[in-house]
């Protein structure tokens, strides 16, 4: 039961987990944009009041998976020390953003802020609530790296969370600049 | 009596240097052959190294099929063969450093 909650990727990765976690992200976003979540950045997920169209929802979700993929990829170039598959990685990672879901669920019962009047303790409690589903998220990109790439211990851990900063950079970046043209140009 | 289960010896319990093979007997004659040989590179493998080595043979090589049969993700066995071939690596190093 652990190994599925924790280390999935020992029974599932490549096509068949690229597939999965594709469809689960297409179906995460559809929730985000009705609970209004942003996903805006690598591990970032955050309530908002503004209503935008579906689309900006679904890259959010596709530009916070991608640069994890891309910078993952590139350490694990350069840092692995055996061949590696990048549907793996590709696909291992998809799989891993799974309990952002449970973060948009959640998000239908915790208001968004708009100023600090409104922080109340039990919206602070719910905010809270969802704590755990971005933990969850960073154990699972944690075992999708080391499985897919073989590398484990301490310098993986060390690899990993320098990708993952780089590719919070990352994200933040690309939704900076494609975030004015998403929002004004509606399909 | 429960049966106990036998695992090869491999290192030497006192220094951890490689052992090596001085006698050899034939249980249907009784007859007993002395002298010091090597053991094979594939049998100093712990022994479920060497099963995953018997299997991936059997298996034609194919990792693909491999996975099917254990029920794992490709990486998961292909990381275990690179973690064997780490071994072997480890244990040619240990044969050619030792007296």
């Amino acid at each position: 039961m652990n190994t599925w909650l924790f280390r999935p990727f020992t029974y599932i990765a490549g096509g068949k987990a690229l597939l999965t976690g594709w469809l689960i992200m297409l179906f995460t976003s559809v929730v985000a944009y009705f609970s209004k979540t942003h996903f805006d950045g690598a591990i970032d997920a955050h309530s908002s009041f503004l209503t935008l169209p579906y689309f900006v929802y679904l890259l959010e979700t596709l530009i916070a998976w991608g640069s994890v993929v891309i910078c993952c990829y590139t350490a694990a170039v350069i840092f692995a020390r055996t061949s590696f598959r990048f549907i793996d990685l590709a696909g291992t990672t998809a799989l891993a953003r799974t309990p952002m879901l449970g973060f948009a669920l959640l998000n239908f019962i915790v208001p968004p802020v708009t100023n600090i009047s409104d922080v109340t303790p039990m919206m602070l409690a719910l905010s809270l609530a969802g704590l755990p589903f971005l933990i969850w998220t960073l154990i699972l990109l944690y075992q999708a790296f080391s499985v897919s790439t073989n590398m484990k211990g301490n310098k993986a851990i060390l690899i990993f969370i320098g990708s993952l900063l780089v590719a919070e950079a990352l994200s933040k970046v690309l939704l900076h600049y494609l975030f004015p043209i998403m929002v004004n140009i509606r399909p | 009596m429960k049966a106990i289960k036998k695992s090869l010896p491999l290192s030497c319990p006192s220094c951890a240097s490689p052992l090596k093979v001085t006698s050899l007997a034939c249980e249907a004659c009784d007859t007993m052959v002395s002298g010091s040989f090597e053991l094979p590179l594939l049998a100093r493998l712990a022994a479920d190294d060497l099963q995953f080595v018997i299997d991936f043979v059997k298996s034609s090589g194919s990792l693909k099929v491999m996975a099917q049969q254990l029920g794992l993700s490709y990486p998961t066995v292909r990381n275990r063969l690179d973690d064997i071939i780490h071994n072997i690596e480890t244990i040619e190093k240990n044969i050619k450093t030792s007296p």
